[in-house]
């Protein structure tokens, strides 16, 4: 099998795959989602047949080596900055790389790091994890870069036939002189299609939800549809509602009981608040229906009411005590039986007057706090003794005849008068109680009958709108299901036929712009070594002019001007000399003369050809001075308009012309 | 950074959004310029130019002047910031008290991510469709975004830069800010991480003095820096668009051309409309085929 690595000398897996590999990445790989990241990643490669265990143990080594590195405990932490990972794969190899940096103050000591790990001596928690990962692949490449200290892991599987065979390499990347190298995609992680790689494919067959109350809420799911987290919380709210619904239900109907109860309660009337009176058969205001219950009730409103009612016995009592007992032995119960025929014989009046009372009570409520009652009382216990005297005259007894005569003779009138409206106002305050209260109650109930029965329509209106979204969102599942489906037919059937054509044009399109381009940069590489070319001649001739050399041959010239005038001076002094002493010459000493001349005015001529030379000189470097100022205008003009034209790329608007 | 509209009819307050002092963010670059309404002159004047600053003492020396409105660019640049908002609580979700269901995976926040990315792009130009076109983004929304998702940059060293050249100090915000923009389609969704990367590039542009330690910068965000000062070469309002990426074979632009791919082919919306800074509803400034003809 060839060896597809391309270049060692540069990060990431590209150099270490062939052209036509696949690389998967992410830039957050942390120790808290290693598991779900690795996941991810096997399942991608799980139809490569590549050994999933190795994979995972691969990347979580890698993670905690980037804690390792920087001398973090091996417990996650937030601190500690997110790792690289990339994971390549072509026809023949796995590459895994994890990169990540160290420390200022905690350098790895990479010298002999293969000698001490195949040794089986590994120093420090980072090199006993690469051992550890050793044993996980066949070859193990530890890259690093001291400028921006960076380290990269990578991990070499299914590598066994290469030529290079070392178990464990560790090389220092230059990444300025690394190579750039092409491969045939990359992936992000959030690029692929998680849903469907993390499902299970066992799970095929239909699953039924059995059937519920609900009709609406029944369901048939498979189990490869797509369920993505919205919706399956949706499905837990719609079983919490649910739940909530059928909980409110029974409230309901607990207080509905209880509603009734209170209604029944509220309809009783009780004559007293005596603990007496509170026995196990409470009062209850009904019309009787049957022999025993008129019985039952006879009982009630004759014996409690005159037990209750009948003042006088007691004093009675005690001031005739002889008399007392033959009442209470014969006459009082006889007495109590009449009284409940009385009542007995005609109810639906004595409910009627009660009903009466009824509604003047309630239209008279609000004002009874105003209103003295003495009136009323004074008017009802009328009405009471009228009713009772009509009674008593129209079916009455001969017994009670005697009994009443025997009252009215014993009693004072005034005083039962007296007593029967501190009884009837009694009542009537006993009943206008009795009243607000049933009122209260029933407002109350009401109002809380009418919270539940709000939130409860509240709850299924939000129940159905879930459930519709949940339909809609089945729908439109099983639709992009469909949809993705016919796409995937079209692009094989498509494919297949014009893949070959297209990607040939493509290629040829790419392959003359990646040409186009790599022209340009080259052409870009020349103008700027142009560039500082010039840069660095116009340095050196802005050095050689300077005003400094002009000054020096100046100060020279001058001093060879004053020499040559001093020279004539002495020449002319001479010369008088000579004149003066023409007598006296002497040959020998004139030649001596003569040849001084001479050499002083070669020497002047000399200085003078020297300061032409140099004037000259000066205006030639004046000229390139001039020329390279405008050579190095002229490049930076082209460097300009070539920076111009690399940044607006063919296609683009005129959106940079804004600029 | 050219920027036209430095006054405006008194008219325009009516149009304009408030700008409150409460509000306002020390060392916050400005998303819009800001303008103080002069009653008698009847005439809105910027007092901040486009990603301005205030310091604290403006702050305060502001409270006691007159109404302070933003440009109104402001309403083109919200989308942007809004977005940047967005992404910055779909990043927090991986903090641990975020939420009380199982937190999500970092695939997922990715994807999420990218989706509210594609919002941002749209179509260069109208007669191309989405698919198979040219998506863009003009840089200034781009670094409005990255100044809403980034942490601050230190106060003091956003006003050494200010005053030291106005023009690098623009050219290093325009820079540093795509370069987070684009650092965030490569999958970095450590926004600590993406603050810290972005000071740095905007440090080393600025070049100024101090000791720093720097987070490291890996080959691939070398990469990226190298092709931000590429793409934004000078202090102006640029285009960024999906064909910069679609001849080079470094690492870090095929991993671009193949996000751009996604976003173009499945996320973006084949109606967005680019947002622009020409015109008065921006900067002021003319149109590219306006700016070509009358040069």
């Amino acid at each position: 099998m060839a060896d597809s690595m391309r270049s060692l000398n540069s990060f990431g897996v590209a150099g270490l795959l062939g052209p036509d590999c696949e690389v998967f990445y992410t830039n957050d790989l942390r120790a808290r989602n290693v598991g779900r990241i690795s996941d991810l990643i096997t399942a991608q490669l799980r139809e490569t047949n590549s050994d999933e265990h190795r994979i995972r143990a691969i990347l979580m080594h890698g993670v905690y080596q980037s804690y390792a590195v920087r001398g973090l405990s091996m417990h996650h932490s937030e601190e500690a900055p997110p790792v690289s990972v990339e994971v390549g794969i072509d026809p023949s190899y796995i590459a895994i790389t994890l990169s990540f940096h160290w420390e200022h103050n905690r350098i790895p000591n990479w010298k002999g790091i293969p000698d001490r790990i195949i040794g089986g001596m590994p120093e420090g928690g980072f090199e006993t994890i690469l051992e550890a990962m050793t044993h996980q692949s066949t070859q193990i490449i530890v890259r690093f870069e001291e400028k921006e200290r960076r380290i990269e892991v990578v991990a070499l599987l299914n590598r066994s036939d290469s030529e290079m065979k070392d178990p464990l390499q560790v090389i220092k990347v230059l990444s300025a002189s690394a190579p750039l190298l092409e491969v045939s995609k990359y992936h992000e992680l959030g690029d692929l299609d998680y849903t469907k790689l993390l499902k299970n494919p066992a799970n095929e067959e239909v699953v039924s939800i059995p059937e519920t109350e609900n009709p609406d809420s029944v369901a048939t799911l498979k189990r490869d549809e797509p369920l993505d987290s919205e919706t399956n919380e949706l499905r837990a709210l719609l079983g919490q509602y649910e739940q909530t619904i059928s909980g409110l239900k029974t409230t309901v109907s607990q207080l509905e009981e209880k509603l009734e109860i209170e209604l029944n309660r509220a309809s009783e009337r009780r004559f007293t608040s005596d603990s007496q009176v509170e026995d196990n058969s409470p009062i209850v205001v009904k019309e009787p229906e049957s022999e025993g219950d008129a019985a039952k009730s006879e009982d009630d409103w004759g014996l409690h009411f005159m037990k209750k009612v009948w003042p006088f016995k007691k004093s009675e009592e005690k001031t005739e005590a002889d008399e007392s007992v033959t009442v209470s032995g014969g006459e009082d119960e006889t007495q109590v039986d009449e009284e409940k025929r009385v009542f007995a014989a005609d109810p639906i009046k004595s409910e009627d007057t009660i009903v009466v009372k009824d509604s003047e009570l309630e239209t008279q409520d609000s004002e009874d706090d105003d209103k003295p009652t003495v009136t009323e009382a004074s008017v009802a216990s009328a009405k009471v003794l009228e009713e009772i005297a009509d009674l008593a005259k129209s079916k009455r007894s001969k017994k009670l005849d005697s009994t009443f005569k025997e009252i009215e003779d014993e009693v004072d009138k005034n005083k039962a008068k007296k007593w029967v409206e501190t009884l009837s106002s009694e009542l009537l305050q006993e009943k206008a109680k009795l009243n607000e209260l049933q009122r209260n109650l029933s407002k109350q109930i009401r109002q809380r009958e009418l919270e539940f029965k709000t939130a409860e329509r509240a709850l299924k209106q939000e129940l159905k709108r879930r459930e519709e979204q949940l339909r809609s969102k089945d729908t439109a599942i099983e639709n992009k299901v469909e949809q993705i489906a016919q796409l995937n037919l079209a692009v094989e059937r498509a494919g297949t036929a014009t893949a070959d054509k297209e990607s040939g044009q493509i290629k040829m399109k790419l392959d003359r712009a990646q040409r186009m381009a790599q022209m340009k940069e080259e052409e870009a590489k020349s103008l700027l070594v142009k560039v500082r070319d010039l840069e660095n001649r116009l340095i050196i001739a802005q050095a050689k002019a300077q005003k400094g050399t002009d000054l020096q041959m100046q100060t020279k010239v001058q001093t060879l001007e004053k020499k040559v005038d001093e020279y004539k001076r002495v020449n002319q002094r001479l010369m008088e000399n000579l004149n003066q002493t023409k007598d006296k010459s002497n040959d020998k000493e004139l030649g001596d003369l003569r040849r001084k001349i001479d050499q002083l005015e070669r020497q002047s001529g000399e200085a003078k050809k020297t300061m032409d030379k140099n004037a000259f000189k000066l205006k030639e470097l004046q000229d390139t001075e001039k020329k390279l100022q405008a050579d190095l205008a002229r490049a930076v003009e082209e460097n300009r308009n070539l920076r111009k034209n690399q940044g607006k790329p063919p296609g683009e608007s005129g959106g940079q012309n804004a600029a | 950074m050219q920027f036209k509209t430095r006054k405006l009819p008194k008219s325009k307050a009516a149009e304009l959004e408030t700008f409150r002092l409460e509000t306002a963010e020390p060392y916050r670059p400005l998303p819009a310029p800001i303008y103080v309404l002069l009653q008698r002159n009847e005439k809105l004047v910027s007092v901040k130019g486009p990603f301005d600053f205030f310091s604290g003492r403006d702050l305060e020396k502001m409270k006691v002047g007159g109404k302070y409105f933003y440009g109104p660019i402001l309403s083109r640049v919200e989308p942007f910031t809004t977005a940047a908002n967005e992404i910055k609580k779909m990043i927090g979700w991986s903090q641990p008290t975020a939420t009380r269901v199982l937190e999500a995976a970092p695939y997922e926040i990715s994807d999420a991510v990218l989706r509210k990315l594609a919002s941002l792009w749209a179509p260069v130009s109208q007669s191309e469709s989405v698919k198979g076109g040219v998506i863009g983004i003009e840089s200034y929304f781009a670094v409005a975004f990255a100044n809403e998702l980034c942490e601050l940059i230190p106060g003091d060293r956003m006003e050494m830069a200010r005053d030291r050249d106005p023009d690098q100090y623009e050219i290093a915000l325009l820079r540093s800010g795509v370069f987070a923009f684009l650092a965030l389609h490569l999958g970095y969704l450590d926004v600590k991480l993406l603050s810290e990367l972005r000071y740095r590039f905007f440090h080393e542009l600025i070049q100024l003095t101090g000791l720093q330690q720097f987070v490291p910068l890996s080959l691939e965000l070398a990469e990226l820096k190298r092709w931000t000062e590429n793409l934004i070469h000078s202090p102006e309002v640029l285009m960024v668009s999906s064909d910069q990426f679609d001849f080079s074979i470094s690492r870090v632009t095929q991993k671009l051309k193949s996000r751009l791919f996604r976003i173009r082919n499945e996320l973006a919306d084949p109606n967005a409309v680019l947002a622009h800074t020409y015109d008065d509803g921006g900067l002021g400034n003319l149109r590219p085929d306006e700016e070509a003809s009358d040069g």
